[in-house]
């Protein structure tokens, strides 16, 4: 399973990493921002999204919009410390499939994604 | 010439091969040289074949002689054909085993060491291939009779553990070993024998085999081999790795440089400034002089001397004399590796810094998890990156210090593990066992052993007089970062080789 990590921190996203490798997932795409992230996903469309909210040129939000437009179905879990109940539903609204708030434990997020997975059918 | 027939002015000689007929004209008929009818007759009378070609030249040599007859020299009439001489079977090596090309046009440093003089294989390696020799052809003579070739060569044959692939011309090792090419045989050896010294007739050894040297071996010559190394006569500042054992019936006068490697145990006469390293147990006839020496088994010295240098015995260690007369540093051991306790020492010290910096890292994180909902953004990013700093620093510690136990278990003293000395160890000797360690101030007699006791409820070196059962227990001082000597190998190098070769340890 192909996975794409976009964050602009390059910390966070070799935290996801690390969470994934141990969850048995090592085919792990990169990108700083959304743009770099749709420009990915132009030669090859991951299985898997994780995407942070707030980043630089492109935020989550607009690459979530986005990826919509072009796949209804590709699985996205949103990673971001926006915490506000409104904003997480303004998440929903535009495609996300699940939400984890920073700070996350790497229990937290292997269960978010298990669940994901799950939910849609798709074999961890 | 072989045969001839004589008529009056000329006669016929025929070469002993048998291939050529010649008329030779006698001084005192120069005058009147014969005809070619007479020439004719002459040739029937040797029975020489006369073809269109003879015939031919008989017109030829009439005329000239009825221009100009010389006397000197003989004239070619008759010729036949030579036959062909078949060739044996060639072998042709293996691109593989060719000799290197040095071009002197190559700036790079060349390595004569390198350049090896015996070819050894492992089993199932294609040793080279079989070519076909020449077929021979019979010939014909002067006079019309077959002559057939006179050599019969032999075909190439195979010896010990060689075989031909179905091709019938690959030629296939079916052993490991040394690859001994003869005139028209090609065998491998299973074990790689040197006839004399390993120099620069040899180049590095390195073999699949047992290796057998019955000279020396050379300054810096590397001799590796995946079974046992013996070697009759000395070892300069060489290199030796062996899988499996290691014998010098002489000594080695290693000059700092040497290194001796092996899987198993090592036996040698004496040891001169010599880094050795043996996987079993260590046996010298002689001494060991300003050496490094660290085994798996005993370090064995039963009737000579450890003099200057470091030795160590996982098993123990026994010797005649320990300590040098001069006063240089001398340290032997049991049950002690400085190079695996520098590895505890050294992931102690990190463990102790990881393990404050998680308490930190914990401790700066706790008030904001806390208070997760009043976390601005970037708090919240930095709380997630601290946590699994912390998690996976935790991690890391973890795994080393599994590693630690690993180590520390591989040092583990055996109540019955000592350092024997049957008669004297001299001042400025430091015993070891296990981590702990005492330097001896002055002589002591022997025969005696040091073992490792617990007194009062802390381990110590105790000192046992083996004729009188005595004991002195001498407060031990325990081995840290600061009091560990550890031992340096030297690096593997030869004038001309591009990169030092790293070596692994047995």
């Amino acid at each position: 399973m192909k996975i794409m990590l976009v964050d602009d921190s390059r910390t966070i996203r070799n935290i996801e990493k690390n969470v994934l490798s141990q969850l048995g997932h090592t085919d792990i795409l990169e990108a700083g921002d959304g743009v770099e992230a749709l420009s990915l996903t132009a030669t090859q469309m991951p299985d898997l999204f994780l995407v942070d909210w707030n980043m630089p040129n492109m935020d989550g939000l607009t690459l979530v919009k986005n990826i919509r437009t072009k796949n209804t179905t590709v699985p996205i879990i949103m990673v971001t410390t926006e915490a506000e109940k409104s904003r997480v539903i303004e998440a929903i609204k535009a495609g996300v499939n699940n939400y984890v708030v920073k700070p996350f434990t790497a229990e937290t997020l292997g269960e978010k994604i298990q669940q994901t997975l799950s939910k849609l059918g798709i074999a961890v | 010439m072989a045969q001839a027939a004589v008529m009056t002015g000329a006669k016929i000689q025929v070469s002993p091969d048998r291939i050529r007929a010649y008329v030779v004209l006698r001084p005192e008929d120069a005058q009147s040289p014969p005809t070619a009818t007479a020439l004719r007759d002459l040739l029937l009378i040797a029975k020489i074949k006369i073809t269109d070609a003879v015939e031919k030249r008989l017109d030829a040599l009439a005329q000239q002689l009825r221009k100009e007859a010389k006397t000197s020299e003989p004239y070619l009439v008759a010729e036949g054909i030579t036959p062909v001489e078949p060739t044996g079977q060639e072998f042709i090596w293996d691109g593989q085993f060719k000799p290197k090309n040095t071009s002197s046009e190559d700036d790079a440093a060349v390595n004569f060491y390198e350049q090896h003089k015996l070819v050894t294989v492992t089993n199932g390696t294609v040793i080279g291939k079989i070519a076909p020799g020449r077929v021979g052809k019979d010939g014909l003579d002067v006079h019309g009779q077959v002559i057939q070739p006179h050599t019969h060569p032999r075909p190439f044959k195979l010896g010990k553990y060689v075989a031909l692939d179905p091709d019938g011309k690959t030629v296939r090792a079916t052993s490991s070993g040394q690859v001994v090419l003869q005139k028209d045989k090609i065998s491998v050896h299973s074990v790689l024998e040197v006839a004399g010294n390993v120099d620069f007739q040899t180049g590095n050894i390195d073999s699949a085999t047992d290796v057998l040297i019955h000279g020396s071996i050379q300054d810096l010559f590397i001799v590796r081999s995946r079974g046992q190394i013996s070697v009759k006569g000395m070892v300069e500042a060489a290199y030796l790795f062996a899988d499996r054992e290691i014998t010098i019936v002489g000594g080695v006068k290693g000059r700092g440089k040497a290194i001796l490697e092996a899987k198993s145990d090592v036996n040698v006469k004496f040891v001169n400034f010599v880094y050795l390293q043996a996987g079993g147990d260590v046996e010298l006839g002689k001494e060991s002089i300003d050496s490094v020496i660290l085994c798996d088994g005993v370090l064995n010295i039963p009737n000579g001397s450890f003099i200057g240098g470091q030795g160590y015995g996982m098993k123990g260690a026994v010797c005649k004399s320990v300590g040098s007369p001069a006063g240089a540093r001398t340290i032997i051991g049991a049950a002690f590796n400085p190079l695996v306790y520098k590895n505890i020492l050294d992931i102690d010290h990190s463990a102790k810094k990881d393990k404050e910096l998680i308490q930190k890292i914990r401790t700066s994180v706790q008030p904001l998890m806390s208070q997760l909902k009043r976390l601005t953004p970037e708090q919240r990013e930095k709380a997630t990156e601290l946590m699994f700093r912390a998690d996976s620093l935790e991690q890391e510690v973890q795994q080393r210090e599994q590693l630690r136990k690993q180590l520390a278990e591989s040092m583990q003293v055996s109540p019955e593990v000592e350092v024997d000395v049957s008669e004297r160890i001299l001042p400025n000797t430091q015993i070891h066992i296990g981590d702990k360690f005492i330097l001896l101030h002055e002589e002591v007699k022997g025969p005696v052993k040091f073992v490792l006791r617990s007194v009062d409820g802390v381990r110590e070196l105790v000192l046992i007089n083996r004729l009188t059962g005595s004991t002195r227990t001498f407060i031990s001082g325990r081995l840290d970062r600061e009091t560990l000597t550890v031992p340096v190998k030297p690096e593997v190098t030869q004038p001309g080789s591009k990169n030092p070769e790293k070596t692994s340890s047995a």
